[in-house]
């Protein structure tokens, strides 16, 4: 990463990333601050990639894949065998 | 099992009735295979018949099988290959082409806008199959890393011991993770 106060797209990105887990240093928020009111791409990508964070979070609860009957069926016989 | 009392087979058998689909959601969004998780979840449920036991309902039914379960997936790809995951790290890193050589957004990558009311503008049911999709899509590191912080909600230092990666290439797989996902779901999802 370079160390001037231009990011490039890439290296915005991987801030924005890591933003969302840890709390970033002022210059790494200055930076990102810089690029994004810049950077219609970055900006989305950070708005998006919010986005489908929040989504993911409820993706086990929302239990979409099932067994088959049969499959269950078979597999609780050979658990007791 | 003819040493096994029928109780413990029939408190086994009520967890099946209970868990066994939320234990193979889990495991088909990490594993990528559906035989291979049903397998996973009939594992699950043998080792929890034979530790049933020493289970002293500490903890609740479903997170002692999800550890069970969680613990059947990390051996199994550590076993395939020691180096396994810092192959599926090579092979991730040159596979994408996000960025150009100085680091811009490649054209044909750019991030469009989206209409982002899931509520309304979709049916839920579809969006979290197409996100579920996206995910399982990944590839095996990426959707592990994925799947450890984002549905386990585990500590980075905690991930990157279990699955022996360091903390560098942890930023490095979970940023290209998630440009990953976000391109499959404009294509997928988002109507343009």
């Amino acid at each position: 990463m370079k160390k001037g106060i231009m990011l490039s797209c890439e290296d915005t990105t991987h801030l924005v990333v890591k933003k969302a887990y840890e709390k970033l240093g002022w210059w790494d928020r200055m930076r990102i601050f810089m690029h994004l009111s810049m950077c219609k791409y970055c900006s989305l990508f950070e708005k998006q990639n919010k986005f489908i964070d929040d989504q993911v979070a409820k993706l086990d609860e929302a239990s979409l894949s099932k067994l088959d009957q049969d499959t269950k069926a078979k597999i609780l016989e050979d658990i007791k065998k | 099992m003819s040493d096994k009392s029928p109780t413990n087979n029939e408190k086994i058998a009520e967890l099946f009735k209970n868990y066994s689909d939320y234990l193979y959601n889990y495991a088909i969004t990490r594993v990528n295979d559906t035989h291979f998780a049903e397998d996973l979840v009939q594992e699950t449920f043998i080792s929890a018949l034979k530790g049933y036991d020493s289970f002293q309902s500490k903890s609740k039914e479903s997170t002692w099988l999800i550890a069970i379960l969680k613990n059947k997936i990390i051996d199994h790809y550590r076993k395939k290959s020691k180096n396994y995951f810092q192959q599926s790290l090579d092979e991730m890193q040159i596979m994408d082409d996000f960025f150009n050589s100085s680091g811009s957004w490649q054209t044909d990558q750019r991030p469009s806008k989206w209409d982002m009311d899931v509520d309304k503008a979709i049916e839920q049911r579809e969006f979290y199959e197409i996100l579920q999709q996206c995910l399982i899509r990944l590839n095996d590191i990426q959707r592990m890393v994925f799947a450890m912080k984002h549905l386990d909600d585990e500590d980075t230092d905690e991930i990157c011991k279990e699955l022996n990666i360091t903390a560098t290439n942890y930023w490095v797989i979970i940023h290209r993770a998630k440009l990953q996902l976000r391109k499959c779901m404009e294509t997928n999802w988002v109507k343009l």
